[in-house]
């Protein structure tokens, strides 16, 4: 069995689209503003401030890189995937503001409230990771985590006191907690670890989650990645909470973290961009060529078309897929009357990103794409009812003349012989015996006609040009014939011949002047056979519906046009 | 004139047989199929082998197949093919390459004992004889380059007369003109076939291949 994502609507905005539009990009200003105000509050005291004085430059530059990442990618996403957006904002919140505990312009109180929003930082890169997907996991999940960092935040506000804390570097001085009464520093620390630690596993159990559906690679790797740097060194602190950190040790991590989510989301949206675009080159050539399977190398290999209400699976000429044809790893989208496409997927291709492709446009088109298989396909089963038909009637007129030939016509023949004998024994030229002789006869010519099979073995044993010259050799009216055409299949050879034994039929030479010119070649794979009648008004109804059905039946169509004083038969049979 | 007979409906075999043996031909043996036949021909070594083209078991060209190979396992032996439809691609396949000692009738052309007679006698002397519905065909459908194309009418109609096996008594009485009439103007049709003087019955046979070939 092939491996198939579980079935998914192709992704439609929903309704309150609107408003989510402008989330986004508030949520991009807002993270642009932190990072300014970040910049822009630490420069009057660079490089003299405090806490920026352990800090060597290169880890400045890169927490820089970082931060303009995360902004970027926020202003990136923010109409696509607005909540991405918001997720980022959080993330650069946690990152940077705590970075503002530096500014001796701050009052020890808010210093002490911006270094309590770390915990955040968490909750908004659990926030990317799982919100990268538009398919949109439950809430809930989500809203934990927010509710356990935001838990932690608060009881580092209220409980922490860094002067107390022996691992806190010295500009931690000025620092006054609200509820220093109630905790101890390092309860508060331990306390405020341990919520942080609760929302950092609900998130990568999620996103383990995620990540193991291959769905939405590189962001929700990354995510859980940031999510375990930004986690382990609350839990280190607080094992090793008379140890002095460097200060690079503190920030390392952030800075990491930052990078990590600002810059995946980048790679998958540049990813999924190639993705639909060569998505797009796929639709377009199966909506233009009608052929499936794009280059190698492409994420999509190929296209199969469901026929409505059967198991049938069909490319985009309408040519059955056998099971042979089945991928061994495929996204099928389906609509409510059951599966309705089959997208290959190639080895390697990330199947989350192929369907994140799918945009209302691009499925327009691989529907329409559906419908011109769908129609080809059934094109082609009527076809092939047709021939069978076609088939059958051959196969009874054979039967019919075998038995003629071996019954009546035998034994008329005999009775001639008889007749034959008697006239010769009795020595008599009787009339009577004369008429009989002449009415045998004329009953075996008819018979003959009757029975001959329309279709003669010279059509297959000596070719359609042969049989051709037989029929003109039979021509009640002078018959030009040109015949360029070889090789042809028995179906073809043996409806241009029923079109030409049909035409020259209807030609009554008692009629009037008459003539036929019979012309066949083969042109851009396709058989070309022109009957010009002269003097003649064609063969009746009947008689035609019944060669168009021969034509129809193997892919080709027949015209009758008036011509001067007589018609022109135009058959053209594809014969490749 | 000794001749075998293979049909594989015993009627006809059976009706044919006596109605040749009342005209004073002495019908040696009877087969119901090829390998009958061909055994036949072998013991008996007949004048004539008179062969139904459909024969079983697939009823198409049987007959035209045993042919081919009695006038080439037993030159003295001449055949004619009977055949119940007007199929002028059989004639041509059979008569194409040499037409000498073979001939091609419709079987309802028979019951008139004395063509089949004639025509008997015409193939053991080395002729053709091809059925006259199956001439005019053959004359119909001539390809436009075909050197038939030089001959006037009254030389086609000849042309046609002696590939029904006509001799040119017969040919002159069919036209209702004198034998040296007849003689003259086969000279002329030879000529314009560009036929090389040479024994006559050779030189009516070639014509006759022109006319197959078209």
């Amino acid at each position: 069995m092939p491996r198939m994502a579980s079935r998914l609507r192709p992704p439609v905005r929903r309704s309150g689209a609107r408003v989510r539009d402008e989330v986004g990009p508030a949520a991009a200003a807002v993270s642009t503003g932190v990072l300014l105000v970040t910049v822009a509050g630490s420069l009057p005291d660079y490089p003299v401030s405090s806490f920026e004085l352990g800090l060597p430059t290169w880890l400045i530059a890169i927490g820089l890189l970082a931060g303009l990442a995360m902004v970027t990618t926020a202003w990136v996403v923010s109409t696509l995937r607005p909540s991405v957006s918001v997720g980022l904002t959080v993330a650069t919140v946690g990152l940077f503001v705590p970075a503002w505990a530096g500014w001796t312009t701050l009052p020890g109180v808010a210093q002490a409230l911006v270094l309590a929003v770390a915990p955040i930082a968490i909750a908004g890169v659990s926030h990317v990771g799982l919100r990268w997907s538009e398919a949109g996991r439950s809430p809930v999940t989500l809203g934990a985590i927010y509710v356990l960092a935001a838990g932690a935040a608060v009881v580092h506000a209220v409980g922490y006191d860094p002067l107390t804390d022996p691992g806190c570097a010295s500009t931690c001085a000025a620092v006054r907690p609200f509820a220093a009464a109630l905790l101890s520093s390092r309860m508060a620390y331990a306390l405020a670890t341990a919520l942080t630690s609760a929302a950092a596993i609900v998130a990568v159990i999620s996103l383990v989650r995620d990540g193991a559906r291959d769905r939405f690679g590189v962001v929700v790797w990354a995510a859980l990645l940031a999510v375990v740097v930004l986690a382990v060194p609350w839990i280190a602190h607080v094992v090793t909470w008379t140890d002095v950190p460097s200060l690079v040790a503190v920030v390392l991590p952030d800075v990491v973290a930052g990078l990590l989510i600002g810059i995946a989301p980048l790679v998958a949206v540049a990813a999924t961009r190639r993705v639909r675009l060569e998505v797009r080159e796929l639709v377009e050539h199966l909506t233009s060529a009608g052929t499936a399977a794009s280059g190698g190398g492409s994420p999509i290999p190929g296209v199969a078309f469901a026929i409505p209400d059967e198991d049938r699976w069909v490319d985009s000429s309408g040519t059955e897929l056998g099971s042979a044809d089945v991928p061994a790893r495929a996204v099928v989208v389906s609509d409510p009357a059951g599966p309705a496409l089959r997208l290959d997927v190639a080895q390697g291709a990330d199947a989350g990103a192929v369907l994140a492709t799918l945009t209302p446009a691009t499925m327009l088109a691989l529907q329409n794409a559906r419908l011109a298989a769908v129609s080809l396909a059934r094109l082609g089963d009527v076809r092939a009812s047709q021939r069978r038909i076609v088939d059958a009637s051959d196969a009874e007129r054979q039967r019919i003349e075998r038995d003629l030939h071996d019954g009546a016509q035998q034994r008329l023949v005999s009775a001639s012989f008889q007749l034959s004998l008697a006239r010769n024994r009795m020595n008599d030229g009787s009339e009577a015996l004369t008429r009989a002789e002449a009415s045998l006869r004329e009953a075996l010519a008819r018979l003959r006609d009757l029975g001959h099979g329309i279709f003669p073995a010279t059509i297959t044993a000596e070719g359609l040009a042969a049989a051709l010259e037989d029929l003109a050799g039979m021509s009640r009216v002078p018959t030009t014939l040109d015949v360029q055409a070889l090789g042809l299949d028995r179906d073809v050879a043996v409806a241009a011949y029923a079109v030409v034994a049909t035409a020259l039929a209807s030609v009554r030479p008692d009629a009037g002047p008459s003539s036929a010119d019979i012309a066949a070649a083969v042109r851009d794979g396709s058989l070309e056979l022109r009957v010009r009648l002269a003097g003649t008004a064609g063969p009746v109804q009947d008689d035609l519906v019944d060669v168009a059905d021969r034509v129809g039946a193997v892919g080709g169509r027949l015209l009758i046009e008036p011509f001067d004083d007589g018609v022109v038969l135009t058959a053209e049979m594809p014969c490749v | 004139m000794r001749v075998v007979i293979a049909d594989d409906v015993m009627l006809v075999r059976s009706g044919l047989a006596r109605l040749l043996e009342d005209a004073g031909v002495q019908v040696v043996g009877e087969a119901g199929d090829v390998d009958g036949l061909l055994a036949l021909v072998a013991r008996q070594q007949p004048d004539v082998a008179i062969v139904d083209i459909r024969m079983p078991p697939t009823h198409s060209d049987e007959g035209l197949v045993a042919a081919r190979r009695i006038r080439d396992e037993h030159r003295s032996t001449a055949v004619v093919l009977l055949s119940q439809y007007v199929e002028p691609r059989y004639a041509q396949r059979l008569l194409a390459d040499q037409p000498g000692g073979l001939g091609y009738l419709l079987k309802e052309r028979v019951s008139n004992i004395a063509v089949l007679v004639d025509a008997l006698r015409r193939v053991t002397e080395g002729e053709c004889v091809i059925d006259p519905t199956i001439v005019a065909q053959l004359m119909r459908s001539r390809r436009p380059d075909s050197p038939l194309e030089r001959l006037t009418d009254r030389e086609r109609e000849i042309l046609a007369l002696m590939a029904e096996g006509r001799s040119n008594a017969g040919v002159a009485r069919e036209l209702g003109i004198s034998e040296r009439t007849v003689e003259a103007a086969s000279a002329v049709v030879f000529q314009k076939l560009d036929l090389e003087p040479s024994p006559d019955v050779n030189r009516r046979v070639l014509a006759v291949l022109t006319l197959l070939r078209r």
